[in-house]
Protein backbone atom coordinates (compact mmCIF):
# COMPACT_ATOMS: atom_id res chain seq x y z
CA UNK A 1 0.00 0.00 0.00
CA UNK A 2 1.59 3.18 -1.14
CA UNK A 3 0.29 5.74 1.32
CA UNK A 4 -0.66 9.09 -0.53
CA UNK A 5 2.02 11.78 0.75
CA UNK A 6 0.54 14.77 2.91
CA UNK A 7 -3.07 13.27 2.46
CA UNK A 8 -3.79 12.64 6.51
CA UNK A 9 -6.51 9.97 7.27
CA UNK A 10 -8.92 10.53 9.83
CA UNK A 11 -7.23 8.93 12.41
CA UNK A 12 -4.48 11.03 12.72
CA UNK A 13 -6.72 13.24 15.42
CA UNK A 14 -5.59 13.50 18.73
CA UNK A 15 -7.22 11.71 21.84
CA UNK A 16 -4.68 8.86 21.97
CA UNK A 17 -6.14 6.78 18.69
CA UNK A 18 -3.68 4.05 17.92
CA UNK A 19 -1.98 4.50 14.55
CA UNK A 20 -2.21 1.18 12.32
CA UNK A 21 0.04 1.16 8.92
CA UNK A 22 -0.16 -2.73 7.47
CA UNK A 23 1.59 -3.69 4.53
CA UNK A 24 3.53 -0.98 3.47
CA UNK A 25 5.68 -1.64 0.83
CA UNK A 26 9.68 -1.38 1.91
CA UNK A 27 10.87 1.18 -0.43
CA UNK A 28 11.77 4.90 0.12
CA UNK A 29 8.95 6.61 -1.03
CA UNK A 30 6.33 4.25 0.66
CA UNK A 31 8.67 4.86 3.93
CA UNK A 32 8.88 8.54 3.70
CA UNK A 33 4.64 8.70 3.35
CA UNK A 34 4.68 6.38 6.51
CA UNK A 35 7.14 8.77 8.27
CA UNK A 36 4.84 12.07 7.32
CA UNK A 37 1.97 10.17 8.69
CA UNK A 38 3.64 8.96 12.19
CA UNK A 39 4.85 12.46 12.90
CA UNK A 40 1.71 13.87 12.29
CA UNK A 41 0.41 10.81 14.70
CA UNK A 42 2.48 11.93 16.95
CA UNK A 43 2.42 16.01 16.68
CA UNK A 44 -1.62 15.58 17.20
CA UNK A 45 -0.64 13.16 20.36
CA UNK A 46 0.40 16.26 21.92
CA UNK A 47 4.22 14.62 22.56
CA UNK A 48 6.92 17.63 22.85
CA UNK A 49 8.91 18.63 19.52
CA UNK A 50 11.82 17.92 20.25
CA UNK A 51 10.49 14.37 21.47
CA UNK A 52 8.15 13.87 18.57
CA UNK A 53 11.63 14.28 16.44
CA UNK A 54 13.32 11.72 18.24
CA UNK A 55 10.37 9.57 18.12
CA UNK A 56 9.92 9.73 13.92
CA UNK A 57 14.01 9.39 13.80
CA UNK A 58 13.97 5.90 15.71
CA UNK A 59 11.06 4.87 14.04
CA UNK A 60 12.36 6.14 10.47
CA UNK A 61 15.51 4.22 11.18
CA UNK A 62 14.16 1.13 12.23
CA UNK A 63 12.02 1.29 8.54
CA UNK A 64 15.07 2.00 6.74
CA UNK A 65 16.87 -1.24 7.90
CA UNK A 66 14.52 -2.47 6.32
CA UNK A 67 14.11 -2.03 3.57
CA UNK A 68 18.01 -1.84 3.53
CA UNK A 69 18.60 -4.79 4.57
CA UNK A 70 15.69 -7.60 5.39
CA UNK A 71 14.28 -7.25 1.53
CA UNK A 72 17.90 -6.18 -0.15
CA UNK A 73 16.71 -2.71 -0.86
CA UNK A 74 14.25 -4.43 -3.81
CA UNK A 75 11.64 -2.78 -2.32
CA UNK A 76 9.25 -5.82 -2.45
CA UNK A 77 8.61 -6.68 1.07
CA UNK A 78 5.82 -5.26 3.10
CA UNK A 79 6.14 -3.94 6.70
CA UNK A 80 3.07 -3.39 9.40
CA UNK A 81 4.08 -0.23 12.09
CA UNK A 82 1.32 0.04 15.09
CA UNK A 83 1.83 3.29 17.31
CA UNK A 84 -0.31 3.81 20.53
CA UNK A 85 0.25 6.78 23.09
CA UNK A 86 -0.08 6.52 26.80
CA UNK A 87 -0.07 9.24 29.43
CA UNK A 88 3.04 8.57 30.16
CA UNK A 89 4.76 6.65 27.49
CA UNK A 90 4.21 6.18 23.36
CA UNK A 91 5.16 2.70 21.86
CA UNK A 92 5.61 1.71 18.33
CA UNK A 93 5.64 -1.65 17.27
CA UNK A 94 7.39 -2.38 13.63
CA UNK A 95 7.07 -5.93 12.18
CA UNK A 96 8.61 -6.66 8.76
CA UNK A 97 8.75 -10.43 7.37
CA UNK A 98 12.58 -10.70 6.32
CA UNK A 99 15.93 -11.39 8.00
CA UNK A 100 17.71 -8.75 10.21
CA UNK A 101 20.44 -8.05 9.62
CA UNK A 102 22.80 -6.37 12.28
CA UNK A 103 25.57 -4.10 11.20
CA UNK A 104 29.13 -5.94 10.57
CA UNK A 105 31.51 -4.10 13.31
CA UNK A 106 33.76 -1.35 11.57
CA UNK A 107 36.91 -0.40 13.83
CA UNK A 108 36.40 2.63 11.25
CA UNK A 109 34.78 5.38 13.29
CA UNK A 110 33.36 7.13 10.13
CA UNK A 111 32.16 3.91 9.13
CA UNK A 112 29.59 4.16 6.17
CA UNK A 113 27.58 1.76 7.89
CA UNK A 114 25.66 0.98 10.71
CA UNK A 115 24.96 4.20 12.10
CA UNK A 116 21.43 3.68 11.29
CA UNK A 117 21.18 0.75 14.36
CA UNK A 118 23.05 3.61 16.36
CA UNK A 119 20.99 6.41 15.84
CA UNK A 120 17.98 3.97 16.34
CA UNK A 121 18.89 3.05 19.56
CA UNK A 122 20.12 6.88 20.60
CA UNK A 123 16.78 8.22 20.01
CA UNK A 124 14.56 5.43 21.80
CA UNK A 125 14.57 5.17 25.39
CA UNK A 126 13.56 1.33 24.99
CA UNK A 127 14.68 -0.52 21.57
CA UNK A 128 13.97 -4.42 21.45
CA UNK A 129 14.55 -6.11 18.58
CA UNK A 130 13.74 -9.79 18.22
CA UNK A 131 14.62 -11.74 15.01
CA UNK A 132 12.11 -14.33 14.39
CA UNK A 133 11.47 -17.24 11.18
CA UNK A 134 9.21 -15.50 9.99
CA UNK A 135 10.35 -11.79 10.60
CA UNK A 136 11.75 -9.17 12.84
CA UNK A 137 9.93 -7.50 15.42
CA UNK A 138 11.36 -3.81 16.58
CA UNK A 139 9.71 -2.56 19.59
CA UNK A 140 10.61 0.83 20.44
CA UNK A 141 9.40 2.92 23.97
CA UNK A 142 9.69 6.42 24.83
CA UNK A 143 8.69 7.61 27.85
CA UNK A 144 6.88 10.94 28.63
CA UNK A 145 5.73 13.53 31.23
CA UNK A 146 2.45 13.43 31.64
CA UNK A 147 2.13 17.46 30.53
CA UNK A 148 -0.96 17.02 28.85
CA UNK A 149 -4.39 16.94 30.86
CA UNK A 150 -7.77 16.31 28.61
CA UNK B 1 19.60 25.59 -8.21
CA UNK B 2 18.88 22.21 -9.01
CA UNK B 3 15.85 20.51 -7.28
CA UNK B 4 16.04 16.85 -6.26
CA UNK B 5 12.53 15.89 -5.23
CA UNK B 6 11.77 18.23 -2.51
CA UNK B 7 15.12 18.56 -1.32
CA UNK B 8 16.87 22.05 -2.85
CA UNK B 9 20.23 22.03 -2.72
CA UNK B 10 22.62 25.49 -3.68
CA UNK B 11 26.54 25.54 -4.13
CA UNK B 12 28.43 28.33 -3.85
CA UNK B 13 32.02 29.01 -4.14
CA UNK B 14 34.06 30.96 -1.38
CA UNK B 15 37.40 31.11 -3.40
CA UNK B 16 38.72 27.74 -2.59
CA UNK B 17 36.03 27.15 0.05
CA UNK B 18 32.44 25.74 -1.11
CA UNK B 19 29.09 26.30 0.63
CA UNK B 20 26.68 23.82 0.00
CA UNK B 21 23.16 25.05 1.43
CA UNK B 22 20.51 22.32 1.77
CA UNK B 23 16.59 22.29 2.50
CA UNK B 24 14.20 19.47 3.05
CA UNK B 25 14.17 16.62 4.33
CA UNK B 26 17.19 13.88 3.88
CA UNK B 27 16.13 10.59 3.88
CA UNK B 28 16.58 7.33 1.47
CA UNK B 29 14.34 9.23 -0.92
CA UNK B 30 16.84 11.82 -1.21
CA UNK B 31 20.25 10.80 -0.22
CA UNK B 32 21.68 9.40 -3.12
CA UNK B 33 21.06 12.82 -5.15
CA UNK B 34 22.77 14.82 -2.09
CA UNK B 35 25.51 12.40 -2.32
CA UNK B 36 26.02 13.04 -6.37
CA UNK B 37 25.78 16.60 -5.18
CA UNK B 38 28.32 16.70 -2.24
CA UNK B 39 30.76 14.02 -4.03
CA UNK B 40 30.70 16.51 -7.24
CA UNK B 41 31.87 19.04 -5.13
CA UNK B 42 34.29 17.33 -3.02
CA UNK B 43 36.13 16.43 -6.70
CA UNK B 44 37.51 19.60 -7.50
CA UNK B 45 38.95 19.46 -3.95
CA UNK B 46 37.46 22.02 -2.18
CA UNK B 47 40.10 23.63 0.88
CA UNK B 48 37.05 23.62 2.86
CA UNK B 49 33.20 22.08 2.35
CA UNK B 50 30.76 24.02 4.21
CA UNK B 51 27.33 22.24 4.37
CA UNK B 52 24.77 24.47 5.53
CA UNK B 53 21.97 21.90 7.36
CA UNK B 54 19.86 25.09 8.70
CA UNK B 55 16.84 24.65 6.62
CA UNK B 56 16.65 20.79 6.88
CA UNK B 57 13.83 19.29 8.77
CA UNK B 58 14.85 15.84 9.11
CA UNK B 59 18.06 14.01 8.93
CA UNK B 60 18.44 10.38 8.64
CA UNK B 61 21.31 8.05 8.69
CA UNK B 62 21.37 7.87 5.05
CA UNK B 63 22.48 11.71 4.95
CA UNK B 64 24.73 10.89 7.91
CA UNK B 65 26.41 8.50 5.09
CA UNK B 66 26.86 11.41 3.24
CA UNK B 67 28.21 13.18 5.53
CA UNK B 68 30.76 10.77 6.81
CA UNK B 69 31.87 9.72 3.28
CA UNK B 70 32.70 13.49 2.19
CA UNK B 71 34.67 13.65 5.69
CA UNK B 72 36.88 10.60 4.56
CA UNK B 73 37.60 12.36 1.45
CA UNK B 74 38.14 16.00 2.80
CA UNK B 75 40.00 14.69 5.48
CA UNK B 76 40.88 16.27 9.28
CA UNK B 77 39.05 20.06 9.46
CA UNK B 78 37.68 19.94 5.90
CA UNK B 79 34.05 19.02 6.64
CA UNK B 80 32.13 21.88 8.80
CA UNK B 81 28.70 21.57 9.00
CA UNK B 82 26.29 24.27 9.93
CA UNK B 83 23.21 23.20 12.71
CA UNK B 84 21.14 25.24 14.74
CA UNK B 85 17.91 22.81 15.48
CA UNK B 86 17.73 19.30 17.40
CA UNK B 87 16.68 17.85 14.38
CA UNK B 88 19.94 18.09 12.73
CA UNK B 89 22.06 18.35 15.57
CA UNK B 90 20.99 15.19 17.42
CA UNK B 91 21.91 12.39 14.78
CA UNK B 92 25.09 14.05 14.30
CA UNK B 93 26.12 14.15 18.05
CA UNK B 94 24.24 10.86 19.18
CA UNK B 95 26.42 8.77 16.52
CA UNK B 96 30.12 10.76 17.77
CA UNK B 97 29.89 12.33 14.38
CA UNK B 98 30.58 15.50 15.65
CA UNK B 99 33.89 14.38 17.15
CA UNK B 100 35.29 14.05 13.57
CA UNK B 101 32.94 16.85 11.78
CA UNK B 102 32.82 20.54 13.43
CA UNK B 103 29.69 22.02 14.14
CA UNK B 104 28.53 25.78 13.94
CA UNK B 105 26.11 27.90 14.24
CA UNK B 106 26.57 30.23 10.99
CA UNK B 107 28.40 29.80 7.50
CA UNK B 108 30.63 32.56 8.23
CA UNK B 109 32.04 30.82 11.47
CA UNK B 110 32.42 27.43 9.54
CA UNK B 111 34.58 29.64 6.78
CA UNK B 112 36.72 30.96 9.17
CA UNK B 113 37.60 28.13 11.73
CA UNK B 114 40.27 27.27 9.17
CA UNK B 115 42.03 30.75 8.99
CA UNK B 116 42.36 30.84 12.69
CA UNK B 117 45.31 28.52 13.45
Amino acid sequence: MALPEDNLPEDTQPGGTPLSCHDVVAEPGALRALRHRLTAWVRAAGVPEERAQDIVLASYEALANVADHAYGGDGKGLLDLEAVVRPDRVEIVITDHGHWRAPVDDPNPVSLRGRGLLLLRASADHADITPGVDGTVVTLGWNLSPVRSH
Amino acid sequence: MPETGDLLVTVRWHERAAVVTVAGEIDLVTAPELDEIVTGVVDERPEALVVDLRKVTFLSSAGLQVLAAAHQRLGERGLRVVSTSHVTTRPLTSTGLDTWIGLFTTVDEALASGTEV
